[in-house]
């Protein structure tokens, strides 16, 4: 009775030794592996500050104002490019039976969206498109 | 054998049998006891202690020091801690200091060779080569393979815009400790946030300051200007939104540039304005009762006061209504409505505006006022046109937001504030005086001497300002200075620009003059028209085209 419980002891002892040491072991790997992690997470952490400077840094608005002037057939959006509802003029008299009503979309040419020169509300020339303000 | 002996030997067997049980239970204690530690510390080991992860700390360097993220208004980058190398040699290691030090010249560009020699043969444990070296330096170095040569990692502070926003921002030493700007006004919030993990957000629009710097350092090219500063400021809670003053400097080199480049003129520099101060003149006249816009002047006659003879750049000869005295900047009308005020009323109404102090600031770079010794007859004349006292332009901006923003004055900010709660605000004037002064400032721009600052779509208010410099004891009429501050849209004022132009020069554009209309005003005009857009100012309806009211009546009707 009393081998066998000594023995039993010493079965348990020897599992729960193994079991630590197994448990220890495995949190070392664990540290290990974290441990990489951390560095990698710092090392993307700062990659990601420097492509983000680098971004910063390329998106000068001085350096893309030079490539616009240089490249693009851009200009600045002028205030005259954005007109409110208000400032339209008043629309024509209503369609009269008998009279075609001539839409630019049924002219042969494209508009080229040519404004009147110098009038301050008029749609500037190179305008891409009018915005309407709400 | 006897029986005797035999006895003799079984009591000795039992007594060697119980001193080795003894022996042996107290080998067993002792085993159990020892077993029972190394378990238990087993236990605390692998269970109870904190696991100490080895987080990967970089050496803390106790000089150099770590800043939080600097970012416009919309997230935009300003200033950046990127990590940087830093080269330092061990001087025992070092076997020939001369060579290494040749060796080191010829990757490093710009290292005297000399001295890093003299400084190697001292044989320190501890000598820097370099602070601050590219990571292309530092590959090569490495390949020099000089086994006495080690990188310390170090913060170092990166501007990826350049020059743009270089006096707000300020800049750094090797240490990262600022010396200049924001860096150095709020260094202690820019640290905290880095320890906290998060960013300092600033009032500034990278947009708007662009747009502004671009159109300063183009009016100076145009006019000849020796300098510029320029505010771009929201007046309903003083919100910077650009602050510029040209020359300017980059804060990833800032001694590179010409030495007068680090000097703030928006903030640090005190002007006597000129004109753009009979806003103020104008505006205390009229919320202390003392003038109404009914009032009339007789302008006809220049006023002797004391050794100046005052008279007006733009002269009209007949009896102006008090809309006519500011559109048409007449000093003798000014100092009229002055005299009508008073001193007292004078003064106490400039220090409401807050131009009597220093304006409270983010940057240490602002100045103070310069006051006139004492303030008798000839002090209220000069100050009601802007000439006796010096002022910064940060102070002009800031107390302009409060004629035309309904009376109430903002301390002016660099850093964005989050909701109207925390904002600090007076009330200085009655918002009927308010109303009255924009519709005033409308009027100098619709057909005064500020009408090139008008937008289409944008109707802005305003006020020139051309000052001569004192040179000596006397003033210069051919040296000025040049400034326009005006807000928009006119009716009720969403922003703020100022202008100021040094010394520029008449070109065949403006007719051989060189003053505030034909200088600062079409500046800020185009600053207007290209920020307007972007701060989604909504348009105005168009206005029927005003015409110069010649009389008092007429103002009535255009009102």
């Amino acid at each position: 009775m009393r081998r066998a419980i000594g023995f039993l002891g010493t079965v348990l002892l020897m599992m729960l030794i193994f079991g630590l040491y197994t448990g220890v072991h495995e949190v070392k790997q664990h540290e290990k592996i974290l441990k990489e992690l951390d560095l990698k997470i710092a090392q993307e952490a700062e990659n990601i500050r420097v492509l983000k400077a680098d971004w910063s840094y390329f998106n000068q608005s001085g350096r893309l104002q030079d490539l616009v002037g240089k490249r693009l057939k851009l200009m600045p959006t002028s205030p005259g490019q954005i007109v409110i509802m208000a400032n339209l003029p008043e629309r024509g008299p209503a369609e009269a039976p008998g009279v075609k009503t001539v839409r630019p979309s049924d002219l042969p040419f494209r508009e080229t969206g040519e404004g009147v020169p110098g009038e301050a509300s008029s749609i500037p020339s190179k305008g891409p498109t009018t915005q309407v303000a709400p | 054998m006897t029986n005797g002996d035999m006895q003799n030997r079984k009591t000795d067997a039992r007594g060697a049998l119980a001193k080795t049980r003894q022996r042996l239970s107290v080998a067993m204690t002792g085993l159990l006891v020892v077993f029972t530690l190394l378990m238990g510390r087993l236990f605390e080991v692998t269970v109870l202690r904190e696991p100490s992860i080895g987080r990967s700390v970089a050496s803390v360097n106790e000089t150099s020091l770590y800043r939080a993220d600097i970012v416009d208004r919309r997230g935009e980058i300003l200033a950046t801690d990127l990590r940087g190398a830093s080269l330092f040699a061990d001087g025992r290691e070092i076997w020939d200091p001369a060579d290494a030090a040749r060796q080191l010249a010829r990757v490093i560009p710009g290292l005297d060779a000399d001295a890093v020699a003299r400084r190697l043969s001292t044989r320190q444990a501890f000598v820097w080569i370099k602070r601050n070296i590219s990571p292309a330096q530092q590959a090569a170095v490495r390949q020099l393979g000089l086994p006495a040569l080690h990188f310390r990692e170090e913060p170092r502070r990166v501007y990826p815009n350049g020059r743009t926003a270089s006096h707000v921002l300020g800049f750094v030493n090797v240490d990262n400790h600022g010396l200049a700007g924001l860096e150095r006004g709020i260094e202690n919030t820019i640290i905290e946030r880095r320890n906290k993990g998060g960013v300092v957000e600033l009032s500034l629009d990278l947009r708007v300051q662009h747009a502004l710097e671009d159109e300063l350092a183009a009016a100076m090219a145009r006019f000849q200007a020796k300098a510029a500063a320029g505010i771009v400021m929201d007046v309903n809670n003083g919100e910077i939104l650009g602050l510029s003053s040209m020359p300017d400097f980059d804060p990833n080199e800032p001694g590179s540039g010409q030495k007068d480049a680090l000097f703030n003129r928006a903030t640090l520099g005190v002007f006597e304005m000129g004109s753009t101060f009979k806003l103020f003149t104008m505006a205390a006249a009229l919320d202390a009762g003392k003038a109404s816009i009914a009032s009339t002047y007789d302008v006809r006659t220049p006023i002797a006061e004391g050794p100046f003879i005052i008279r007006d750049t733009h002269p009209q000869d007949r009896v102006l209504t008090m809309p006519e005295v500011l559109m048409h900047s007449s000093n003798i009308g000014t100092v009229m409505i002055a005299r009508q005020a008073g001193a007292d009323v004078q003064q106490a109404y400039l220090r409401r505006f807050g131009l009597l102090n220093a304006v409270p600031f983010e940057l240490r770079e602002s100045a103070g006022p310069l006051l006139p010794k004492n303030w008798g007859q000839i002090e209220l004349a000069t100050t009601s046109y802007g000439y006796g006292l010096s002022v910064s332009p940060l102070h002009v901006a800031a107390a302009t937001a409060a004629v035309v923003n309904g009376g109430i004055h903002h301390k002016p900010t660099l850093l964005k504030r989050d909701s109207r709660a925390d904002v600090t605000q007076t009330r200085v004037l009655l918002p009927e005086t308010s109303a009255r002064m924009r519709e005033m400032m409308r009027m100098v721009v619709a057909s005064g001497t500020g009408r090139q600052a008008d937008v289409p779509g944008y109707p802005v208010a305003g006020k020139t300002g051309t000052a001569e410099k004192q040179v000596g004891s006397g003033y210069d009429k051919t040296r000025v200075r040049t400034s326009f501050v005006g807000v928009f849209p006119a009716k009720a004022p969403q922003y703020l620009v100022l202008v100021l132009l040094d010394e520029p020069k008449p070109t065949a554009e403006t007719k051989g003059y060189a003053t505030a209309g034909w200088t600062a005003a079409p500046t800020a005009g185009k600053v207007i028209s290209r920020i307007a857009p972007m701060l989604n100012v909504p348009v105005a309806p168009i206005e029927a085209p005003a015409t110069p009211p010649a009389t008092f009546a007429s103002y009535e009707e255009l009102r």
